[in-house]
């Protein structure tokens, strides 16, 4: 007996004959020839008899009746036609309604066999296919589009840092495989409208479209930073609508595949920024030979440089490149005028990221110096080197690719701006670093030069250079340790809950250092200390106290078993006049100096402010209940290279320079660094000015 | 695989170095505190190696007001009284010529000069296959 059996997959009937297994070429086993759109099945009814003539009509003469009436078996899922000798249903000896249920039910255990069996053979060659699967988009795509008996599919990924669509897979290549607003608006106008699913025929008819009928577009949130991705697929049948389970399916994987991918470029990052572990103060030159092949090797790229601008920031000069015949060093003199117009230059002038995706026919498109790529120049980006306002030169990349059996060029990545966007921060960090360390030896050399009245100076410079490798020696050898160690943890085959919970404990170190170090950077600058800037009306909170509070709270609480806070109600709302980075640098000297001094007291450190009577000062109060300082110390301690006989007796380290200097700080301010008790708590009040004491509001 | 002992009281390094020895399949032992130093020393005859941070803090039952001698110094004294042949490993921030002891001179002794980076570390864990 030969039933015919229908499977209803989205609004058509699949007809299931015994040609069709569901294997891996499902698709190419489903002929247009055994779709039929539900409305020809409209009005059949169970248990309905129904004669041949009729059944060819609906199915439109499309598949071969072998008898001459069939019986309809009608289910949510799939139609049966089971086919019926001549006067079967009349034969005596049974009774007719009897006979026919027992028809309709073996019509029915038929279908839900065949269906499951053809599902689950569906389901397994399509996760084989998925399980097979490692690197590739593309394979995933093709894949998920046999799956759901669509002809073509594509995957855009919108990238916020540009603007821009790029394809990141598509059974048809397109012409551009970038797409920005004015190119294409269907997909700006689904990103906008929050639509998750999209479904109708194609708007116009370009290379992937046509003979399509039907369009189905998915919108895909990678992860928590607004990456968003439109996949598509087309069908040549009309109203070929994906049905809600496959279409959470399909979300759901390419999302989490998305977020495996970007898992890598995360460890990509990490090995940049293990490698810059390794910088050493006054060696730059090594250090940024270094960087460029280590951003081009893990990021992707064919070519990656350095500009830095000269002395007189009139010039970018070629410091370090690496491309197809350089490994760091540039071999020739690269200097870029900046008033001429030049890609680099612009980057550099503006402040601003620049990038192509088409360099050979971007009108923008100038090059001075031009890194040899394997392939053709075909994208760019190039960053500015900019901290807090400080214009240090550029960092560019170029020709971002895929390593597959062959190298193909691609399009960058939102993870690759964010990459780069991470690297920068770093290698800006260092810049400023190796600025403070080169001005600290020129000076010292131009100092030493003219002697005496200068001497002065030298001894400020000195201490402060000190004081200012005291700081960054313990974030620096924290980057070294702790990114091996991820690195280490990242290595193992597989990464255990426990794993992935000591890596996310080193980043928080890292991230706890970076900041250290960024403030460290931003703040200690020389050329504060011995000219002030124009004293600046301050929040205590927000500009003295959180600064160094986020930077050193999770520090101390680690690194020297104490607590620390301030009484709130205390410091809000109150305004001083002074130089915001010389009194971040005064506060965070006190409560290193709390932290490190009361390590294993128990007691927390307090901070909290007071008036003073007359209302002219305010002071900021630092408490710690560590060593005690001794009455004849009262004066001394502020001394250069003085420190507490306590302190001295259990060899606490430091340099005996941190609060001399922050008294000279203070008495520059106007205001005054006072030592107001000595013990149970030791206390320190920072005198800060409530009006501009410079007459200047 | 041998047992070693770190005594440092740098958090952040003792956390790596600790995971870097025990990732290599030794087991690890920490003492952040002169005093924890101090009350254990009769137990240390038990450690393959150790790791000796020069610069630490006093604590309350070293008497020794000669503040040029570093706190590490004293433990070094200690230990090699008891332990005479034990594997010692320096790791100091402070030069090595400042230092009362010369190390350089001192039999089963290896120094490495802080920060750590990666080739030191890598050193390090050579020393004690």
């Amino acid at each position: 007996m030969k039933y015919l059996l229908f499977l209803k997959i989205n609004r058509y009937y699949l007809l299931l004959d015994d040609n069709l297994v569901g294997a891996e070429s499902l698709k190419a086993e489903v002929p247009q020839a055994k779709f039929f759109h539900e409305e020809a099945f409209e009005g059949l009814e169970n248990g309905k008899l129904i004669q041949w003539e009729i059944l060819k009509d609906i199915l439109d003469g499309r598949v071969e009746l072998e008898h001459n009436q069939y019986l309809v078996c009608k289910r949510s899922s799939f139609f049966v036609f089971s086919p019926l000798r001549k006067g079967l249903l009349f034969a005596r000896s049974i009774p007719r309604a009897r006979k026919k249920d027992w028809i309709l039910k073996k019509a029915e255990e038929f279908g839900e066999t065949r269906i499951a069996k053809f599902e689950m053979k569906r389901q397994n060659a399509l996760s084989q296919r998925l399980m097979g699967i490692r690197e590739d988009m593309e394979d995933c795509l093709e894949a998920l589009s046999d799956f759901v008996l669509c002809e073509r599919y594509s995957l855009w990924v919108y990238n916020k840092h540009t603007d821009f669509f790029s394809c990141m897979a598509s059974s048809k290549a397109p012409k551009k495989t970038y797409i920005e607003q004015k190119d294409e608006k269907t997909f700006y106008e689904f990103m906008d409208s929050g639509m998750e699913y999209e479904s109708r025929a194609p708007a116009k008819t370009i290379s992937i479209t046509k003979g399509m009928a039907w369009l189905n577009r998915l919108r895909l949130d990678f992860g928590g930073d607004d990456t968003i991705g439109i996949v598509s697929f087309y069908s040549k049948h009309p109203n070929f609508e994906l049905a809600p389970k496959a279409r959470r399916y399909i979300k759901n994987f390419l999302e989490l595949k998305y977020i495996e991918r970007r898992e890598e470029s995360q460890l990509a990052l990490h090995n940049i920024i293990k490698d810059m572990a390794s910088y050493e103060v006054g060696k730059h030159d090594v250090f940024l030979n270094k960087l460029v092949c280590s951003i081009c090797r893990e990021l992707c790229f064919e070519a990656c440089s350095i500009f830095l601008k000269d002395l007189e920031g009139k010039h970018l000069i070629l410091t370090a490149t690496c491309d197809k015949n350089h490994d760091g060093p540039p071999t020739e003199e690269v200097i870029y005028k900046l008033k001429e117009n030049s890609f680099t230059g612009t980057v550099f002038n503006t402040g601003r990221v620049l990038f192509s995706h088409a360099l050979p026919t971007d009108p923008r498109n100038k090059h001075i110096y031009d890194e040899s790529t394997e392939h053709k120049p075909q994208n760019w980006i190039g960053i500015p080197l900019v901290s807090d306002n400080k214009k240090w030169g550029v960092l560019q990349v170029k020709n971002k690719y895929r390593d597959t059996d062959k190298r193909e060029i691609k399009n960058f990545r939102p993870t690759d701006f964010e990459s780069l966007y991470a690297v920068r921060t770093h290698l800006c960090n260092i810049l400023q670093i190796e600025e403070v360390h080169e001005n600290y030896v020129k000076k010292n050399e131009n100092l030493l030069l003219k002697s005496g009245d200068l001497e002065q100076k030298i001894a400020v410079l000195s201490n402060f250079y000190q004081v200012f490798m005291h700081e960054i020696r313990t974030p620096i050898s924290t980057f070294s340790t702790s990114t091996l160690v991820i690195e280490q943890l990242f290595s193992s085959r597989t990464i255990t809950e426990e794993k992935r919970q000591s890596i996310n404990n080193k980043l928080d170190d890292i991230k706890v250092m970076g900041e250290r170090l960024e403030f460290i950077a931003n703040t200690y600058q020389f050329k504060r200390l011995i000219r002030m800037q124009e004293p600046r009306r301050l929040s205590v909170l927000r500009d003295i106290v959180l600064p160094v509070f986020n930077i050193a709270k999770t520090y101390i609480q680690k690194q020297y078993d104490v607590d620390i806070y301030y009484i709130p109600g205390t410091l809000e709302d109150q305004y001083v006049y002074g130089d915001q980075r010389l009194l971040n640098m005064v506060f965070n000297a006190l409560i290193n100096n709390a932290g490190k001094y009361s390590s294993r007291f128990e007691k927390p450190i307090s901070v909290y402010g007071e008036l003073d009577k007359k209302g002219t000062f305010f002071y900021l109060v630092v408490e710690n209940y560590g060593f005690k300082i001794h009455e004849d110390e009262k004066e001394k301690i502020f001394e250069n290279r003085y420190q507490g006989r306590e302190v001295r007796g259990q060899k606490l380290g430091g340099t005996g320079i941190g609060l001399y200097l922050s008294k000279e700080i203070m008495k520059n301010h106007k205001g005054d660094l006072l030592l107001t008790s000595l013990n149970k708590p030791i206390t320190f009040k920072i005198k800060l000015p409530r009006r501009n004491m410079d007459g200047r509001r | 695989m041998a047992k070693v002992l770190i005594i440092e009281d740098d958090v952040y390094l003792t956390e790596d170095l600790k995971f870097f020895i025990e990732d290599e399949g030794h087991t690890c032992k920490v003492y952040r505190y002169a005093d924890e130093v101090m009350e254990n020393l009769n137990n240390f005859g038990q450690y393959d190696f150790i790791i000796l941070d020069i610069m630490i803090m006093r604590g309350s039952r070293i008497r020794d007001d000669n503040t040029n001698i570093e706190t590490g110094e004293i433990f070094y004294k200690e230990i090699r009284e008891k332990y005479r042949t034990k594997k010692i490993i320096i790791i100091s921030a402070k030069d090595i010529e400042d230092m009362t002891i010369d190390f350089r001179k001192e039999a089963n002794v290896e120094i490495i000069e802080k920060p750590l980076n990666e080739k030191k570390i890598k050193r390090l864990l050579t020393m004690l296959r």
